[in-house]
């Protein structure tokens, strides 16, 4: 069996010519595989498309989950609702003779 | 991920060639599970049209877990095998490379039904936190 103990793993797919320039696409992989072998998870994801124009000028071009991104604003939203809601509605604290049943 | 026991191994299993035909299934379903790591599980074939290029682009998450075992000497009078396993492969679109002559570009896919999912199950925990504290407030 191959050695994967590299957890992440970048890889390039096949250049592919469209018009005068070049396309590469690329992909990230995570990979947790327990070393005593019995399974493991994979999370492969799309990273960024390489252009390469036909005068050699290579950009690369991000690929953005926008639902994932959406996903972890509306969390952040969450939390610091959360936290205001901890500092606006907290119960008042107990003096003296004013014991809590 | 259940399947049921192919002929072939069920056979092999009277005759006490279990262990064989198992780790060889094991083997083929790990080797399934790895190509899940490749770039190609993650960036479809492209489909031409006219001069336009687009390659659909998911990301991919599988999950796999198996184990075997043996007990008292493994053999068919006086002891005993097994082996089990299970998993799952979830995929999800995330965007479309589109080229063309005239350029590059990349549109995003969005999933409404995640993103209502998250504000809903937000809003619900923010409402259900200020109802406790409320609540507290009074007592």
């Amino acid at each position: 069996m191959p050695d994967f103990s590299t957890l992440f793993v970048t890889q390039e797919g096949e250049p592919l010519q469209v018009g005068d320039q070049t396309i590469t696409v690329i992909s990230r992989a995570l990979r947790v595989l327990p070393h005593w072998g019995f399974g493991g998870v994979v999370w492969n994801r799309p990273v960024a498309v390489k252009i390469q124009t036909a005068s050699g000028v290579e950009h690369i071009l991000p690929v953005v989950d926008e639902t994932r991104r959406r996903q972890l604003i509306i969390l952040a939203f969450g939390l610091a609702g959360a936290i205001l809601i901890s500092l606006f509605f907290r119960p008042p604290a107990i003096t003296a003779g004013h014991v809590k049943k | 991920m259940t399947e049921e026991q192919p002929v072939e191994e069920k056979a092999a299993q009277d005759k006490g060639e279990f262990t064989n035909v198992s780790v060889d299934t094991l083997q083929a379903t790990m080797e399934k599970f790895l190509d899940t790591a490749n770039v190609k599980a993650v960036f479809a074939k492209p489909i031409q049209q006219g001069d336009t290029t687009i390659i659909t682009c998911s990301e991919v998450m599988a999950v796999l877990g198996f184990g075997v075992g043996e007990c008292c000497g493994g053999d068919a009078t006086n002891g005993g095998h097994g082996s089990g396993g299970g998993g799952r492969t979830f995929a999800r679109p995330v965007a479309a490379i589109i080229a063309s002559p005239a350029g590059v570009t990349i549109q995003p896919i969005m999933d409404p039904t995640k993103l209502w999912i998250a504000a809903l199950t937000t809003l619900g925990f923010m409402f259900a936190m200020m109802g406790r504290m409320r609540r507290g407030r009074r007592h």
